[in-house]
């Protein structure tokens, strides 16, 4: 089941909010860097993808966690695998 | 990259039996302390500037050179070579490293003479090997940036000069931003908590340190407010590899004490050393010694060479203090009941060893961040073949197994990730057996190394060779034994899973 009122990007930093313990997901901006700028390692790089795999029901490559730097970055890799997997939010994640 | 006299270190090991001698490891157990005139003796002999740089009146040595020296310390007595190892290590690392120019001349002369001694406070009651949950802050104040804390097991707490301490700072990136500070002794605000009762190394002094508001300058800090992390973990790397060199010092006791004991000791009209079984121990632990110094090597050297060691250092860390208990263990058990008594002094070294497969991070959860690196091909953690084609022709069936390993490695990490992509995330277990045959091929490749760098430079003789060869063998049949294990199918996976989780519901229930 899907629903068109899956908004990605807000998913992604409140996603990005939990891992890394922060009060306020919408202070996240789309060019933050995940280490850099967040703090988040390459296993909370990682841990962000298993979970958005396993939310969506997409196949991730490990290697592919690592080209990730930004949120923005997260957002597009993840949209186009949704897309090229053919996979669209379970109703449970939609607004 | 670090570039030294290499006559400095040969004088200094030259040395150390002189140095060493007198030193009475059951006395300062039982007193519970070092004491201060070894403490004093140790300054004057340069233990406490080991890496500290020459502009700042230490003897500049890389980390393999200090590794030297830490493991010749530690087979005297491993309390006495923690201390100075983590003073050298996680004590002042930060600061030779990442501290201001002005903070650096104004302490690291002091830390070299040994006025100054470093210590590191990283770990706290919900925060072990899991450093991104510390709690001791930095915060913004009005006044200025305040610290605020509590840290336990702080090695050298209770005489340490200067604190490393790792903080988080809220105010800059959330609870999971951190910040590495700098605080001397004598600012107000810490207090040191009376010392802890431990199963070993009871002369080394492990505290809890309190920070109760205190003052932080702009120039105690070693990373910019809220990027502390990456420093933290470098000076890691240096922490588990000193840690390392002090379990191959304990481990090369052990098997010394073992083999005089073996030639003397009689039973059923021979000495222990003439059973084949005893002889086949005794083997075991000088070849797995063996591949403790050549992990080491690797390690240290690479660093020395300005390569990131993070993952070479955790399979080295995992890989030493693992070896070390059980070569502490064999050359308990082959002193028999003796060794159960004090007077023998192997029980200490069992003792004192245990923590090392905890402290600087806990060894199953370094082996599933090993594992995690293994997956991600991080580049630190590839594993290149050996080149076949320049090595002596009794070392080539032992280059061609070693490659085969690795092989077989890849294979087995290109099919997981084809299975399980990044859900392998969830899966500890199996993340945990890749560490584990990663940390075996690599103390496997490195023995190898170490022998081929050894006999291009001096001509390594036929012992080094046997024990060269027995170490490759001995941990390529334990990486088989892990990549057999991941290689079973997922259903035989799940069912062993699932059995071990109704024997755990059950003890629950």
């Amino acid at each position: 089941m899907s629903d068109t009122s899956f908004d990605l990007n807000t998913h992604i930093k409140a996603l990005v909010a939990e891992i890394l313990e922060l009060d306020d997901p919408a202070a996240l901006k789309d060019d933050d860097h995940l280490r850099d700028d967040l703090g988040m390692d390459s296993l909370g790089s990682l841990e962000l993808l298993s979970r958005l795999s396993e939310e969506l029901k997409l196949d991730l490559e490990m290697e592919d966690a690592m080209d990730i730097s930004t949120i923005a970055d997260a957002c597009s890799f993840i949209g186009r695998n949704m897309k090229e997997q053919n996979k669209t939010a379970p109703a449970a994640l939609s607004t | 990259m670090t570039v030294e006299d290499p006559a400095l270190i040969e004088l200094l090991l030259q040395e150390m039996p002189r140095f060493l001698k007198g030193i009475d490891p059951d006395a300062m157990e039982r007193e519970g302390r070092i004491p201060p005139a070894l403490l004093e003796r140790s300054a004057e002999f340069g233990l406490f500037g080991l890496s500290i740089d020459e502009r700042y009146e230490g003897l500049g040595l890389g980390l393999h050179d200090c590794c030297r020296v830490i493991t010749e310390l530690a087979k005297v007595d491993a309390s006495y070579a923690t201390s100075i190892g983590l003073h050298t290590g996680l004590g002042t690392r930060g600061i030779s490293q990442y501290a201001s120019e002005t903070f650096k001349k104004q302490w690291l002369p002091k830390i070299a003479s040994g006025a100054c001694i470093g210590a590191f406070c990283g770990t706290e009651a919900n925060a072990g090997s899991d450093l991104m949950r510390v709690r001791t802050q930095v915060r913004d104040m009005p006044e200025g940036l305040r610290l605020n804390g509590e840290k336990s097991y702080v090695t050298n707490g209770a005489f340490a000069g200067i604190y490393t301490v790792l903080a988080s700072s809220p105010d800059h990136g959330g609870k999971r931003s951190h910040t590495l500070v700098m605080v001397p002794r004598d600012h107000d605000g810490i207090s040191v908590a009376p010392e802890e009762k431990k199963l070993g190394l009871k002369a080394s002094s492990t505290t809890t340190i309190l920070f109760e508001n205190i003052e932080v300058a702009e120039d105690q800090l070693l990373s910019p407010v809220g990027q502390g992390m990456k420093q933290a973990h470098e000076i890691l790397t240096w922490g588990r590899t000193l840690m390392s060199a002090g379990c191959l010092g304990v481990a090369e006791r052990a098997l010394s004490m073992a083999v005089e004991y073996v030639g003397q000791r009689k039973q059923f009209g021979k000495t222990l050393s003439q059973f084949d079984i005893v002889r086949s121990q005794v083997s075991e632990m000088a070849s797995s010694t063996y591949a403790m110094r050549a992990i080491i090597y690797k390690t240290a050297k690479r660093a020395d060479s300005g390569e990131d060691i993070e993952a070479i250092s955790t399979a080295a860390k995992v890989f030493c203090s693992e070896t070390c208990f059980t070569v502490a263990d064999r050359a308990l058990q082959l002193h028999g009941a003796m060794g159960f008594m004090e007077e023998t002094g192997v029980a200490r070294l069992l003792r004192d060893c245990r923590v090392t497969r905890i402290f600087e991070g806990a060894n199953d959860v370094l082996l599933s961040h090993l594992g995690v690196a293994v997956m991600a091909r991080v580049p630190g953690a590839a594993v290149p073949k050996l080149g076949a084609e320049e090595v002596r022709e009794e070392c080539a069936e032992t280059v061609e197994w070693l490659n085969a390993a690795i092989d077989r490695q890849n294979e087995s990490v290109a099919r997981l990730n084809k299975e399980l992509g990044i859900r392998v995330m969830r899966n500890q277990l199996i993340l945990r057996r890749i560490g584990s045959a990663q940390t075996e091929l690599v103390t496997a490749v490195a023995a190898c190394e170490l022998f081929l760098a050894d006999d291009a430079e001096d001509g390594a003789n036929e012992l080094d060779l046997d024990l060269m060869r027995h170490a490759v063998q001995l941990r390529l049949l334990a990486h088989r034994m892990h990549l057999d294990s991941l290689l079973r199918s997922a259903s035989d996976q799940r069912r062993d899973r699932d059995l071990s989780e109704r024997v755990y519901t059950h003890i629950l229930a």
